[in-house]
This record gives C-alpha cells, structure tokens and sequence, in this order.
C-alpha cells in the first residue's frame, strides 16, 4: 500500500513538472505568451467591504483635501436625480445601459481626478427613494469599471450607492428628492453586491 | 448481484468519474490556455500570491489541467492525475474561502473570462469539494477496465 502512494506520489509530481516545462516552452514561443515574472502590478478591480468602510471614512474634510487622501465622488445616476441631489463635491457621469458613459465625461473624471489629487475615485449609482422604496438601478460598479478600463487608478464603487452613503453621514445637496426617481427604471430584489 | 456485477458497476462507475473530472478541467483550461494574460490578470485579482508568482501559476496551472484531463480520459497515469486534481481542488477551495473571507466581490475564473465565469459564493467551494471527493474516489479505486492502465497491466501479466 505504501509502496503504491509514494509511486503515485513520484508520478504525481513527474507529471507536474512535465506539464509545467510544456507550458513555460509554449509560453515562450507564442505571440501571446506572458512575461514568466512580472514586476508591474496588475490594475485589479476587486471592490469589496473595505473600500465601503474607506468611502464611509471620507468625510467632507477629505473631500475638501484637509485630512489624508482626497476622495472624489462620481455620481453614476442620470443628471435630474444627480441635480436632486448629490453628494457635496461630486461629479455627475450619467450612465447608459447601452452605451456607457460618454467619452468625455470620462476625460472629465480623469482631469478632475488629476487636479484635485484624489487619491481615490469613489463610484456610487443606487439610491432608495425613502417614500416610494424604488431603487434605482445601481450603475456604480459597470460605471467604476469603464474608468479602470480607461486607465484612471485608484476607482472604486460603493456597493449601496447614494442611500449607503448618507446613512454613513454623508452630506448632500441638490434641489431635494427627486420626482425623476419614481420615473427612473427599477430593479426589485435590492442593491447590487 | 454476485461479484462480477459489483465489478461491472464499480467500472462504470469509474468510468463516469474519470470522464467527468476530465471533461470539467480540460473544459476549464480552455480560455485559460488561449488568453493567459486574462488568466493572470483573475490570478491577481485574488490577491493571494504575490506578485512574482502570478505569471507563473497563471502559465503553468491551465496545462497542468490539460495533462490531468488528458491523463484521466485515456487512463493513463490514472492514480497520478486524479491526485493532482485533488490537489488543485483544494488549492482553488482554499483561494475561494480566502476571498469569501475577504469579502472580494469578483468572479472567480474557474472556466473562463472575468466576464462570463461565476460569481464568486459559496457554493463554488461546495462543487470544488464534490470534484475532491471524485478524485479522491478515482484515486482509491483501482482502475476501472477501460483504462490504459488495466490494459499495460494486463500485457505485463502475461509477458
């Protein structure tokens, strides 16, 4: 019995170290091969709860740039219910399920990422309308996603968007609630992530 | 049921072990053969290993797949491969728990591309561990009659 394990065992490892030398030899004789070590780190997009608890953290001071890093807001959601109301600072990149944000709303994130020196570029889209309890759909993430994809470092969304953040203490400003909440497109079921 | 059809359903038994081990990691290395750079890149985005060895694992690991599924579907090596598929099983249970525990919403890159693979929950580590337990099952068992291995065996037995 012990004899049968440690050959399965050897072959076990035989086989590995086969299959590894056939990989790295193909690896380096094809166009699409990839560096064996890389030094440059990979652009990961991993959003997760930490960097909800960072953008529960960055209060108004961070935003005006008086304590650690500056943080910048990106409101996802169509520009009436982003001029209802907002997170102070924030700038307004409406997000289209078919087409995505417009180049140039992009550019303009990247600009004021650069002039502010944010050091991070919090993406939020849902917000629960308190009377109705409509959502509206969260387009953070798919938002958050094109600006990485563009090349602007540092993104993040907020899972739960606008209402997640108020509840953190947030202040926002705009008109007052939305009228065009009830009349944006809903999803049941709640926010994503 | 007398002990030539025990034989005979431990066999096919065996068989379906074998093929549907082999059929899911050579299914999985597909994508991850054809666009390393994508594989890496998911490799990275468990945040686990550090940053010199995600190339290597995101090179070596999709082959390693293949040649186990190759392996297992000839019944070849059989034993030898079914561990290594434990092996990887519970390296990619062990990465699932890992990012589970640090609450990272991404896909987990098991079959294919970050845009069409599962969303990582629990219930990967659940299929994970049920691939464990057929390796394992292949492992155990001697190998059924359909594999090379019973046929080497056999010609070795009457040279």
């Amino acid at each position: 019995m012990v004899k049968i394990a440690t050959k399965v065992l050897v072959l076990a490892f035989a086989i590995t170290a086969g299959s590894a030398a056939i990989a790295i030899a193909t690896n380096a004789v094809r166009p699409s091969g990839i560096p064996l070590v890389t030094d440059i780190p990979y652009e990961i997009f991993a959003p997760c709860k930490d960097s909800e608890a960072e953008a529960k953290a960055a209060s108004a001071a961070e935003l005006a740039g008086t304590s650690g890093g500056v943080v910048l807001y990106i409101d996802a959601r169509p520009a009436e219910m982003f001029e209802a109301e907002h997170i102070e600072g924030s700038i307004n990149v409406p997000y289209s399920a078919l087409f995505g944000a417009k180049p140039e709303d992009v550019e303009k994130v990247k600009t004021t990422a650069q002039a502010k020196k944010a050091t991070k570029i919090v993406v939020y889209g849902l917000h629960q309308d308190a009377a109705t309890e409509k959502k509206s759909v969260d387009f953070g993430k798919p938002l958050a996603q094109q600006l990485v994809e563009s090349g602007i470092k540092g993104v993040t969304y907020l899972a739960g968007g606008l209402t997640k953040l108020k509840e953190s203490g947030q202040t926002t400003t705009g008109k007052g609630s939305a009228p065009a909440e009830k009349e944006a497109p809903t999803e049941k079921g709640g926010a994503a992530q | 049921m007398n002990s030539t059809h025990k034989k005979w359903i431990l066999d096919g038994v065996s068989v379906a072990a074998r093929l549907s081990l082999a059929i899911t990691f050579i299914y999985a290395c597909i994508h991850k053969i054809a666009v390393p750079y994508d594989f890496a890149l998911q490799v990275a985005t468990y945040q686990i290993l550090p940053l010199s060895l995600i190339n290597l694992q995101a090179i070596i690991l999709p082959w390693l797949e293949l040649v186990t599924g190759v392996l297992l579907i000839a019944g070849w090596l059989t034993r030898p491969a079914a561990l290594i598929t434990c092996g990887m099983n519970i390296m990619f249970i062990v990465a699932i728990a890992m990012a589970l525990a640090a609450d990272l919403q991404l896909q987990c890159g098991c079959f294919a591309a970050a845009d069409v693979g599962d969303q990582m929950d629990s219930d990967l580590i659940i299929r994970d561990a049920f691939f464990l337990l057929v390796g394992a099952f292949v492992v155990y068992i001697r190998p059924d009659r359909l594999t090379l291995d019973h046929w080497l065996a056999k010609r070795r037995q009457h040279a």
